[in-house]
């Protein structure tokens, strides 16, 4: 017991900055590519055209990383809409609703100290009921589009849809997006969106007047 | 007022029955209306009337009879008006259902150990015959029914053997026999369900696979005649401390277990027998508690005992009708007779009645089933102060037998109120029954708020077992007018009070003004469960609602398969009913060999012809 | 491979009405009828048909999506009050139908990094190692050893989550920290490394896509792990933490795979075979424990992290540097393959047939090969112990659903 409380204090704060300070260690392929020389780039998930890169269509393949090279800086998530009554506690539920494990492991990364999104008022909820933002992963598999619906009707309002990763944007290499099932009010892209993304789209979702 | 009248009376049903089964039923219930308001008027008059045959063919009307028929004709009403739509098969029911009933008045109003014989087998040769021409009746529950019925006729022959050895008269006389009064107690104890051994089983198994209105009827009125007969053969003998103490003991036994096991039954019918053991165990603690009283010279405890008695059997024997019958509308709906399985649907004047029996059967005030049990109760704190330590000492175990009983009778019923009347309103069925159920609801109801009226004019039933009435314990109190008021009797003057009358008039009160306050204005909201993001499955049934239960006392299941709708058997009762298999199966063969028949009617023609001796030594 | 009962299945695939199966360590398929093969008590799983079984008696129902669980996931659970007596698995809620069929070996490689995220080197190591053997493409040592690092990298990322996932049911939420701590801090430096937390885009046919720089990658995973030493050190002499993984969910099936089956004393390691990654040129200790049970799974694991440091250690002095090579020449070879790797959940299985695209592709992951253990050795277990037993199987729904 003592021993823990002295490991604890001797390992310091490990804690970002971020929002207030940089983001650090950004991963390098989730942010956006820029051209860096002419030639022909076959991009699987048609992110490119006229030299410029759709972050919500992008896999982070590196198929382009002989033109393209990302500029490291955290990429912005489209928020459509808000929620700015949450403003102080700010309860998502994330809902996978068949994605490949890395978005669901990214999204609960944010419970660790390095992030640690409840120093922010946020927190995560067992249940839908109690959720004031639903966190989709993955593309919208057929067994699980019930599920989705039900977690957002089972929701109370005000209510958003957070779409989280490519997948859950516009469906990607794999499958449909969330589009179609449900209106999403926050599109967080990245292959999967690396945790500063997903907590900046949370931060600008909840502050969004 | 001559005994024939009654007697008459209830022989018309059965000649309507050989005719037709409606009009069997529908006299079956004018005639019980009648017999209930004559005995009704009679019951406070305090007049009494014999009839001799002979020295061995006696009947007599007095408050004890008229108290018994009127509570039995209350029962036997609502019975034939449910029995009116729900009886769809040939005339035997209606005819085996209005005999029983004419043996019950039989018992009740005979005064001599011949007629009461003739009448408790032709009651049990009824009740055999109910069970055993049901479709689907296997061939255990008829048999398991009469071998107790037997068993209990063995019992009071020898009880009367040895009066009729001390007295030389076949008449019911003030006695002196230890021996006697304990055969008798455990004679009539067995139509209570009290049996030795644990061996509770056989009556949810016997009085659960009879027709609803069969069951309806041993499991009401044929307590309530045992129970009749065993306070009048208190009546008869003077207090024996050691039987009143061996009855309040097996009372609690059996309580304690039958309680358990009704909240952990599954089977709607089984769940309302093992209440009947309960209530069985309860009453007969109360009747043991007259006796010590009595054995103490407490004779305004023993009147108090002797009117919980009556509370008691008031409300067990209309309760039990009613949950009998509600039992019987929800097994016709559910395949196996499962709680769980019942999809719902009950009609309003059904639930409510079932729900008021329900209530009132968990010993809840102000029904009639919550006056009795705090009552009893009063009575088991009242015999703490006795000057035996060893009465204290048994009435705080007694008493906190009664409490864990009440509680645990709260789980089965709460269970049976609960999961039986939810869902729609749309099931179909015939008005007769849920009539029936409803009449009975609104008896307990009314018999617990007005109890104090039926004790003061029951007074002159309860001098004769205790020897004076308890007029002196209603009472009035502040804004309580006079007459609606409770009160025990304790050593220094009034020990505990209730005042029915006014708990409802204060429920009802504070409730519709609670409605009425904020009953219009909330907002019902009904939202989709949410389940994990589907709808299958997770619903919580009945079965899940009593697992804690059956969990906390698994070790009294050996016998309980995964999902079985067994009963939830005790290893003595298993190990009694292999046996009695074993037994009926090489009886049943014997009997295929040697009467070429059913073994049925082999059983039949032994009775018959008991009772065809009896009838021959009357005579 | 004489006595067919005494193999362990390992997988089985409809092709064309008839069923083929794999057998451990066996590198042909063999065409077997139906009936035969649902002899195997594991048929039913590693088929992808787990979900018909019946569970009988009252149903307890978690999931499919659910706060508890990190995946869609739905379990019907059969109960008498609070024990589990018996459980079915449904993972196809969350099948995303991945299909290979019919794909180029470039779109195939980009579904086959994304069947598991956090397995993703793995993966694409299988399928590059197993399309490379058939084109007949052989790789640099260089690109060799890059993707066994990275497998080991990811091992040694993927153990720590179990792991903390493990804490984190256990509710030792300090222990929990400090873990992830050391998770996040190794998943940083892969995405330094690497370019990407997950290793997706880093393999390709014959070569790595973009240049690596191995310098003090040794010396940062060594501090990781000697700190989750000391942590698991700790860790083990909290009886509160014991207690509740010691004895929980005790299973020993010899079809598990990975650290589950090491747990129960099955030696069951595709490093320890000549695979398609150089794992022989280098040395490392195997160690098996047999209880069985998740404290059995969790040592092994925390005993894996240690020596997935030493073989980044030695790898890493032979490799400072691995440059981006230029794609390899277009082969037009055909052909059918089968390889395996260790995945951080154990064996993974992978037959791929090539034409002109890709044919049929089976694979039969590490977490459907585990599920059976779980569903075997949670019945029985109390309602509380049911998260202990899950996390420590470390099984990933996502790769549940298979290919086609």
């Amino acid at each position: 017991m003592k021993s823990w409380v002295i490991r604890g204090l001797r390992k310091g704060v490990l804690t970002t900055r971020f929002p207030k300070g940089d983001a650090e260690d950004v991963p390098l392929w989730t942010t956006k590519p820029v051209k860096m020389s002419d030639g022909e780039v076959r991009c699987p998930a048609g992110a490119i055209s006229d030299g410029a890169v759709d972050m919500n269509r992008c896999i982070s393949c590196r198929r382009c990383s002989e033109h393209y090279m990302p500029d490291g800086r955290p990429v912005h998530s489209t928020v459509n809409s808000g929620i700015s009554i949450a403003s102080r506690s700010f309860h998502i539920y994330m809902i996978d609703t068949g994605s490949c494990g890395a978005c669901n492991s990214e999204v609960h990364s944010l419970h660790n100290p390095v992030y640690d999104f409840n120093r922010l008022g946020m927190f995560v909820t067992n249940t839908p009921r109690h959720a004031d933002a639903l966190i989709v992963v993955g593309v919208v598999s057929e067994g699980m589009e019930m599920a989705l619906k039900a977690a957002y009707e089972a929701m109370p309002s005000p209510k958003i849809v957070i779409a989280t990763g490519t997948c859950s944007i516009s469906g990607g290499i794999i499958g449909k997006g969330v589009d179609g099932v449900l209106p999403a009010d926050v599109l967080v892209p990245g292959c999967p969106p690396s945790p500063y993304a997903i907590l900046d789209a949370l931060i600008r979702a909840r502050d969004a007047k | 007022m001559t005994p024939m009248f009654f007697l008459v009376l209830f022989s018309i049903p059965p000649l309507f029955a050989l005719v037709d089964r409606r009009c069997a039923y529908i006299s079956g219930a004018v005639v019980s209306v009648i017999s209930a308001l004559i005995s009704g008027v009679l019951l406070g008059s305090g007049s009494t009337s014999m009839l001799t045959f002979s020295g061995t063919i006696i009947f007599r009307l007095d408050a004890l009879t008229y108290l018994f028929l009127l509570i039995g004709a209350i029962a036997w009403f609502a019975a034939s008006v449910y029995s009116i739509s729900y009886d769809r098969t040939g005339r035997i029911n209606s005819l085996t259902f209005s005999i029983s009933i004419l043996a019950m008045v039989m018992v009740i109003v005979s005064y001599s150990f011949v007629t009461l014989l003739i009448g408790w087998e032709l009651m049990s040769v009824a009740g055999y015959l109910q069970i055993g021409y049901r479709r689907n009746a296997g061939a255990l529950p008829p048999f398991l029914f009469l071998v107790f019925s037997e068993l209990s006729t063995l019992l009071i022959i020898a009880m009367a053997a040895v009066i009729y050895s001390a007295t030389g008269s076949m008449s019911y006389r003030p006695f002196v026999s230890v021996w006697a009064l304990l055969l008798g107690v455990m004679g009539f104890a067995v139509k209570l369900g009290i049996t030795p051994f644990l061996l509770t089983d056989w009556l949810p198994v016997a009085h659960g696979s009879a027709p609803t209105n069969g069951s309806v009827l041993f499991s009401g009125t044929m307590t309530m005649a045992g129970v009749y007969c065993i306070m009048r053969f208190i009546s008869l003998t003077e207090p024996y401390m050691g039987i009143g103490v061996l009855m309040m003991a097996a009372g609690a036994f059996s309580l304690v277990f039958a309680s358990i096991f009704a909240a952990s039954s599954e089977h709607v019918k089984y769940l309302s027998g093992y209440s009947t053991i309960e209530n069985g165990g309860s009453m007969l603690i109360a009747l043991g508690a007259i006796v010590v009283s009595l054995y103490y010279h407490d004779i305004k405890l023993a009147a108090f005992a002797a009117g919980a008695v009556i509370v008691y059997v008031f409300a067990h024997t209309v309760g039990k009708a009613g949950l009998f019958m509600f039992a019987g509308l929800i097994e016709r709906h559910a395949p196996g007779g499962r709680l769980d399985a019942f999809g719902g649907g009950m009609p309003d004047t059904s639930s409510a009645g079932g729900a008021l029996d329900a209530i009132s059967l968990a010993g809840l005030l102000p029904f009639g089933g919550g006056i009795g049990e705090w009552m009893l109760l009063e009575t088991l704190f009242i015999m703490v102060t006795f000057s035996n330590y060893g009465i204290s000492v048994l009435s705080v175990f007694v008493g906190a037998a009664v409490s864990l009983g009440g509680g645990l009778s709260l789980v089965a019923m709460s269970k049976i109120a609960g999961f039986g009347t939810r869902g729609g309103r749309d099931l179909k069925e015939g008005r007769g029954m849920h009539a029936g159920v409803m009449i009975t609801g609104a008896a307990v109801l009314l018999l617990g708020i007005f109890s104090s009226y039926l004790l003061l004019s029951s007074g002159n039933a309860i001098r004769i077992v205790s020897g004076t009435t308890v007029a002196g314990l209603i009472k009035g109190l502040l804004v309580v007018p006079q007459g609606l008021l409770i009160t025990s009797p304790g050593p220094d003057g009034v020990f505990g009070l209730v005042s029915p009358f006014y708990l409802a008039l204060l429920i009802t009160v504070f409730s519709s003004t609670a409605y009425m306050l904020f009953g219009f204005r909330s907002v019902r909201r009904r939202v989709p469960v949410w389940s994990g993001g589907t709808s299958a499955g997770g619903s919580y049934d009945s079965c899940q609602y009593s697992n804690p239960m059956r969990f906390m006392f698994r070790h009294l299941f050996p016998a309980m398969e995964k999902g079985s709708s067994e009963l939830p058997a005790n290893a003595a009762w298993s190990y009694a009913k292999r046996m009695a298999s074993r037994y009926c199966d090489c009886s049943a063969e014997f009997g295929r060999w040697f009467m070429n028949s059913s073994i049925n009617r082999y059983m039949l023609y032994i009775v018959i012809a008991l009772i065809a001796v009896l009838v021959y030594v009357a005579i | 491979m004489t006595e067919e009962n005494t193999d362990v299945l390992s997988g089985a695939f409809k092709d064309i009405e008839a069923w083929n199966a794999i057998f451990r360590n066996g590198t042909t398929l063999r065409r077997m009828q139906e009936n035969r093969l649902s002899l195997y008590e594991n048929f039913d799983y590693i088929a992808g048909r787990a979900e018909r079984g019946e569970s009988g008696g009252k149903e307890f129902i978690y999931g499919p999506s659910s706060g508890g669980m990190l995946e869609s996931i739905r379990f019907r659970m059969s109960t008498e009050g609070e024990r589990i007596s018996s459980l079915v698995p449904e993972f196809s809620f969350k099948n995303r139908s991945l299909k290979l069929g019919g794909k180029d070996t470039e779109t195939a490689l980009l579904l086959a990094e994304r069947i598991n995220g956090p397995y993703s080197a793995s993966y694409s190591a299988l399928f590059c190692g197993v399309a490379e053997s058939i084109l007949g493409i052989q790789p640099s040592h260089e690109v060799r050893l890059t993707r066994m690092l990275a497998c080991e990298l990811e091992r040694i990322a993927c153990h720590l989550f179990v792991v903390g996932r493990l804490c984190e049911a256990a509710s030792q939420s300090v222990a929990t920290a400090h873990i992830f701590g050391l998770r996040e801090k190794i998943l940083r430096m892969i995405s330094r490394r690497f370019g990407h937390r997950f290793f997706f885009g880093l393999n390709d046919i014959g070569r790595i896509r973009t240049p690596v720089d191995f310098h003090g990658i040794s010396e940062s995973v060594d501090a990781v792990v000697n700190e989750f030493g000391d942590l698991w050190q700790h860790l083990s002499s909290s009886t509160l933490f014991i207690d509740r993984i010691q004895r929980t969910c005790p299973v020993h099936l010899e079809s598990s795979v990975g650290p589950a089956a090491r747990a129960s004393g099955y030696s069951t390691d595709e490093r320890l075979t000549e695979g398609l990654l150089p794992y022989s040129d280098f040395s490392f200790n195997f160690r098996k424990e047999y209880e069985g049970d998740s404290l059995s799974r969790a040592l092994i694991r925390s005993h894996e992290i240690e020596e997935s440091g030493s073989i980044i250690a030695q790898v890493t002095d032979q490799l400072h540097k691995a440059d981006a090579s230029r794609p390899a020449s277009i082969s037009d070879r055909r052909g059918e393959g089968i390889g395996r790797i260790e995945s951080p959940g154990g064996e993974t299985l992978l037959y791929l047939r090539l034409g002109d695209s890709i044919e049929r592709a089976y694979i039969r992951s590490s977490s459907l090969a585990n599920l059976q253990a779980f569903v075997r050795g949670i019945s029985g277990a109390v309602f509380t112990d049911f998260a202990f037993a899950w996390e420590s199987f470390g099984l990933w729904v996502c790769e549940m659903g298979g290919v086609i």
